[in-house]
């Protein structure tokens, strides 16, 4: 308290500012940096759930309707699968915190598994919806259909690749700081796959039978 | 917050990982789809309040899983990626809301489309 009050005292001593550069650590820059990409990447989807409401219900000359192609009780497997990948991949970041580099691989690979069940589960659905004549180019609402599914399924699919390369650098090089900012930086991109699939399921699989 | 870690598992991001968020967030976002979806296919509700109900259903969702998920506060570490996304709600709102009313107004207004 008395330093406090001899510094008031003086007010040549108060810095308002630094005038040298802030030097935070990588990781901290990286998940930031990373963190801005994903707000412009919700963006995309932003532009292609405007698309959904303007082209929801624009079948055309085409005989089907969204409430042929999408089962809203089929699609809460996939929700499943995903949200348990995330469940999975949030427990490898808790082993990560513990300096458990096993626990760290066994969670990791049991979010790869569960993601890749997403990935095949999709498209084995839109191949069946593709073979009852259900392809994005009968209709604007099945190029949009089409189009935001596969958005997100892209998404997963990099993600997984990703979870493949990142797993790879756990087992070779350990809780590098190189690794570790990849694992956090893996680890906002994988949960916003979650959070995006929530609008998905709400506006196109829900909104499409209501 | 110290600047120089001794070790990247020090990192305040990877000191907050906890499972009882992560399982919050699961369990929280699994029991809204399936009440939403019941919601839609029970039939009882108009459609208007059936998409208004499920619309609340998922913004909870969404920031449930932001919170649980991601730590999103006001603290030293999460301020600005607080912040960026505060920031980027009004532009997604603005996309999407925007874009749904220009077009439903054109279409109004040139009388093409039909239904």
């Amino acid at each position: 308290m008395s330093t406090d009050l001899s510094r008031v005292a003086d007010p040549g001593s108060i810095k308002l500012y630094t005038t040298e550069p802030d030097h935070h650590d990588p990781i901290t820059l990286r998940s930031i940096g990373f963190w801005l990409y994903m707000m412009s990447d919700i963006m995309i989807f932003a532009g292609l759930f405007a698309a959904h409401g303007v082209y929801g219900d624009a079948y055309g000359t085409s005989k089907i309707t969204a409430a042929q192609v999408i089962d809203p009780i089929s699609a809460l497997f996939p929700t499943l699968f995903l949200f348990s990948s995330v469940l999975f991949f949030g427990l490898a970041g808790v082993a990560l915190k513990n300096n458990d580099r096993k626990e760290v691989l066994r969670w990791m690979t049991a979010a790869f598994v569960v993601g890749l069940v997403f990935v095949l589960q999709e498209i084995w659905e839109f191949v069946k919806l593709a073979q009852e004549g259900a392809v994005p180019q009968a209709s604007a609402f099945l190029s949009d259909f089409w189009t935001i599914v596969w958005a997100h399924g892209l998404h997963v699919i990099v993600g997984l690749i990703w979870m493949a390369v990142v797993l790879i650098q756990v087992l070779r090089d350990g809780f590098t700081e190189a690794v570790v900012g990849r694992f956090l930086n893996l680890r906002i991109f994988w949960f916003f796959q979650a959070v995006v699939w929530v609008f998905v399921y709400t506006f196109v699989y829900l909104m499409g039978v209501s | 917050m110290a600047h120089h870690q001794s070790s990247p598992i020090d990192h305040p991001e990877i000191q907050s990982a906890s499972t009882l968020q992560y399982v919050s967030a699961f369990v929280l976002g699994l029991a809204l789809m399936i009440v939403s979806c019941i919601i839609t296919l029970g039939g009882g509700l108009s459609q208007s309040s059936t998409l208004t109900w499920i619309g609340i259903l998922a913004l909870i969702a969404v920031v449930g899983q932001l919170y649980l998920l991601f730590k999103l506060d006001l603290s030293k570490t999460m301020i600005w990626h607080t912040v960026s996304a505060v920031l980027t709600i009004p532009l997604v709102f603005i996309s999407i809301v925007v874009t749904m009313w220009m077009f439903q107004y054109l279409e109004m207004r040139v009388m093409v489309g039909g239904s």
